[in-house]
């Protein structure tokens, strides 16, 4: 049957390895994740410009934190690599404001909602691959731009002033793209 | 709810470049508006494919090392969403919480410093970046004539106020440039807002000079 056979695919993801470190805090697991994101994890803070050896750093407190907050990742909210990238993200914002206050946006605050049911893991994998598709469709200028802002964490006046490009440009570039992308999470539906 | 932050915003707050003062605007906006949480997870996706497609560098620990300093690490403990206020939202009241000296018990107990008749303010510690403000406004209080030095981000937490881009009630969330003078007028129930800017407003009248020199201290 073709269910069964995609339930063997999301048994074998990161989503699955994801659920049995919350579950079990299962260290075969947890190594499946290291050598799945942490390669990818470094590629991505290297990119955004940060030396090796920080981003080294960084990849240990984002993996640390993936072991601590594993319980409350939900594969019916978001995908593993959705969940780890916002982790990422507030770890990079953490740790630039290490001294000042911050309480909002934990990962278990979860700002990600979605629809639930039991093969939103598979559907969150469908809509992973639909949105890979429609990105690598994106024009050129439309992805450079977002690949700066994910990337480097750029406001859309500094990618102007960098790309010397005007404002109201790069603006409506991240719109049309989000336009199409929309467009492609929708089908994966 | 009719004033959403800008498509821009969103991403911005998803792909994390914003500061910690608008980081709490979103964040109290999306928890009362599954729209803009849609928005904003689709946003993460995005990041979420960006992290897996970035190229592959080699990790200079490795995974022994890693293990031996989780294992000693304990769950994190489930955190249960704070008691529902009918003003502030949970992201908010955990700011509050975390942040004052005096244990939170709502908009009537904090610390709200006279400003002028009809305008208290609360100043919310955040981090680098634009300042964050609470404002307490009495029923039908129009705050003097002023213009920014930066952007000025609002949102609404309850009662609302008129100015001549709409009406906004609770949760409403409006962006103005820096060289847009506004007029607003508080509805007649008066107003509560969260608001993150770049400085001290500039007024453009003699009342405002005045505002301004107990709103800046």
């Amino acid at each position: 049957m073709v269910v069964r056979a995609e339930l063997m695919v999301v048994l074998e993801a990161p989503e699955a390895w994801l659920v049995a470190v919350g579950a079990r805090r299962d260290p075969a697991a947890f190594r499946s994740l290291f050598e799945h994101f942490a390669p990818r994890l470094k590629g991505f803070f290297v990119r955004g410009g940060l030396d090796p050896a920080r981003a080294d750093e960084l990849v240990q407190e984002v993996l640390v934190r993936v072991w601590v907050h594993a319980r409350s990742y939900d594969p019916a909210r978001a995908s593993a690599n959705t969940w780890v990238f916002t982790i990422a993200r507030n770890t990079r914002i953490d740790v630039a404001r290490r001294d000042s206050v911050r309480a909002t946006a934990l990962p278990d605050d979860g700002v990600s909602g979605g629809p639930e049911g039991p093969l939103v893991a598979l559907q969150s994998r469908h809509e992973a691959a639909a949105l890979r598709a429609a990105l690598q469709e994106l024009p050129d200028g439309q992805r450079v731009v977002l690949e700066r802002a994910y990337f480097e964490e750029r406001s859309l006046s500094e990618i102007a002033a960098q790309e010397g490009l005007p404002l109201g440009t790069v603006k409506s570039r991240v719109r049309l793209a989000f336009e199409r992308l929309r467009v492609a999470l929708g089908a994966g539906r | 709810m009719t004033h959403h932050p800008s498509d821009e915003l969103l991403v911005a707050y998803a792909s994390g470049a914003v500061p910690d003062g608008v980081e709490l605007v979103i964040a109290c906006h999306l928890e009362r508006c599954p729209l803009c949480r849609a928005e904003v997870a689709a946003a993460e996706a995005v990041g979420g494919v960006m992290l897996d497609e970035a190229p592959a560098v080699p990790l200079s620990v490795d995974f022994d090392a890693l293990l031996a300093r989780v294992v000693v690490a304990p769950p994190a403990p489930a955190r249960p969403p704070p008691a529902p206020d009918p003003v502030f939202p949970a992201p908010l009241v955990r700011r509050l919480s975390t942040t004052m000296s005096a244990p939170f018990v709502g908009v009537s107990g904090l610390p709200w410093r006279f400003v002028v008749p009809g305008a208290r303010r609360v100043s919310l510690p955040v981090g680098p970046g634009p300042r964050a403000t609470l404002w307490l406004f009495g029923g039908g209080f129009r705050p003097p004539r002023h213009t920014h030095p930066g952007d000025e981000l609002t949102l609404v937490l309850s009662g609302g106020y008129r100015d001549r881009h709409g009406a906004f009630g609770p949760g409403d969330v409006e962006e103005r440039a820096a060289e847009d003078a506004h007029e607003q007028r508080m509805d007649d129930e008066g107003c509560v807002a969260l608001i993150v800017d770049e400085g001290p407003i500039v007024p453009t009248t003699w009342f405002g000079r005045l505002l301004a020199r107990f709103a800046s201290g």
